[in-house]
């Protein structure tokens, strides 16, 4: 097989600019994500059962139907409730209230995660509620959520790429537009594997390395 | 003694009750604990000791009765009308000040070194600055035998070892009442008695405290009136002396006849631990 590389070399800017958008889009909808998940985190561990089904209402509507699905509602569904978003702005909401489904649960994981002990602990020394979550639980649960949230961040990475069905110019866009310019499919598509590739191949090691760095003191309780 | 005019209870439990369910653990229950009394309460596994413990700082809510710490109720406040409602955490931290928890399972935060967990409810509860907090926790960890240890994780440490920290933070906030609830229960026998000495040296320097405990020698020596609870109920309480040697309700001698059955193997300990010394 041969590759055509001035093929690829044609297309170059198409394709950086592609790749530029999408760790944009990458890091904007983490950023969503998280937020929202460690918002909705809280409740949905030490809310009440009020709270905690509304929240549980939105997990499961987010976790259980597809992100293409969501994204067609709020951009083709949003105008009709007077929402009328551009078609970047609709994947990064998208993409953010999903991924932080999938936080919010990630969240509410960790936080129960930290021995009930511990909080009784803090609550017979007067703790505050804030001050158990800020100095009890969060400093632990933050490293045991760690490796998941790697794979989450990879996992919305990959996701990004949904947002070129909205017309998003991100790289699955580009590269579904050089196909059809070209009629060539294995130039674009090693391209766009390599693009995602080697940026999930960043995060991965940049994960590995911060949870060394934090789990150094870490000793395992029995 | 008991004629004397007594000092008003530093923490006091009234009629006690709580229910799981529909099981009642504590069937009016009423306790008080004078300053610098140490009440040891024993009893078999399910009595409710570490309910009724749990209850004096409202880890543990009560359905009926009163906790009154220094004559304060805690947990509930009473509105206008009469009725009784759930205290806000605000006030119920404000009351728990004075009461310091020891723990069976430890309970150390992890992630911390040992004087960090013993100044952090310093600084955060009591709002002393880093270096009182440091000073204060250094000199705990000190009190307790544990000077070299003051920048060592939990984890790196014995079970005796750890429950001494426990104590030393309890210790550091200057408490008026330190609660145990089975200090040496999870800890490896060897390891008992260096928990039980610092508490010995607590109760010798007067501080208040109330232990639940299984180490009837323990009990026997260091505690100045001893609570026998089962299903819930008081069923004696007096002096150790009283308590171990002339047990007036057949459910006491027959606890205190399993504990020395148990300890027959080495009939002298056993004797030895009731009155004298413990382990």
């Amino acid at each position: 097989m041969k590759i055509d590389v001035a093929l690829l070399q044609q297309y170059a800017p198409d394709l950086l600019h592609g790749f530029r958008l999408t760790i944009e889009i990458w890091l904007l909808g983490s950023v969503i994500a998280l937020a929202v998940g460690a918002l909705l985190g809280v409740p949905l561990t030490f809310g009440g059962p009020k709270l905690r089904a509304a929240v549980r209402c939105y997990v499961e509507f987010f976790r259980g139907t597809p992100l293409l699905v969501q994204l067609f509602l709020l951009y083709y569904g949003g105008p009709r409730i007077g929402l009328t978003l551009s078609a970047m702005a609709a994947g990064l909401i998208g993409l953010g209230l999903y991924g932080g489904a999938y936080f919010a649960e990630l969240f509410r994981a960790g936080f129960s995660s930290i021995p009930t002990g511990q909080l009784e602990a803090a609550r017979s020394f007067g703790y505050s509620r804030r001050d158990a979550i800020r100095h009890i639980i969060l400093p632990q649960a933050l490293i045991l959520m760690l490796p998941p949230s790697i794979n989450l961040l990879v996992i919305i990475l990959k996701d990004t790429a949904i947002l070129s069905i909205l017309t998003v110019p991100e790289l699955t866009f580009q590269v579904t537009g050089m196909t059809l310019e070209t009629f060539a499919f294995v130039e674009p598509y090693m391209a766009l594997a390599l693009g995602y590739w080697v940026l999930v191949e960043i995060t991965a090691r940049l994960g590995h390395a911060a949870e060394h760095h934090l789990a150094r003191h870490m000793v395992r309780v029995a | 003694m008991t004629d004397a005019p007594s000092p008003p209870p530093v923490i006091e439990a009234i009629g006690l009750s709580k229910w799981y369910g529909t099981h009642q653990v504590l069937k009016s229950v009423s306790l008080a604990i004078r300053p610098s009394e140490v009440v040891c309460i024993i009893g078999p596994s399910g009595s409710g000791k570490s309910t009724l413990l749990r209850c004096l700082n409202f880890l543990e809510e009560y359905a009926e009765g009163e906790v009154r710490v220094n004559g304060k109720l805690l947990g509930y406040r009473t509105e206008a009308g009469g009725e009784r409602v759930k205290d806000s955490l605000t006030r119920v931290n404000q009351l728990r000040r004075g009461i310091a928890m020891v723990f069976q399972q430890f309970n150390l935060w992890p992630h911390m070194t040992v004087l960090q967990n013993v100044t952090q409810p310093l600084v955060l509860v009591q709002g002393k600055d880093r270096a009182d907090a440091d000073a204060i926790g250094r000199a705990m960890l000190t009190k307790v035998g544990l000077r070299d240890k003051f920048n060592a994780y939990p984890a790196q440490l014995s079970g005796g070892q750890q429950q001494r920290v426990g104590i030393a933070r309890a210790l550091a906030i200057d408490p008026s009442v330190i609660l145990f609830d089975e200090p040496t229960s999870s800890l490896d026998p060897e390891l008992v008695g260096e928990v039980l000495q610092v508490i010995r040296t607590l109760a010798s320097e007067g501080m208040t405290m109330a232990v639940v405990t299984h180490e009837m020698g323990f009990a026997a020596q260091v505690a100045s009136r001893v609570v026998f609870l089962d299903h819930g109920t008081i069923i004696e309480e007096g002096p150790p002396d009283t308590l171990f040697r002339a047990p007036r309700s057949d459910r006491l001698r027959q606890f205190l006849q399993t504990w020395i059955e148990r300890n027959a193997l080495f009939p002298s300990a056993a004797q030895n631990q009731i009155g004298t010394q413990a382990a």
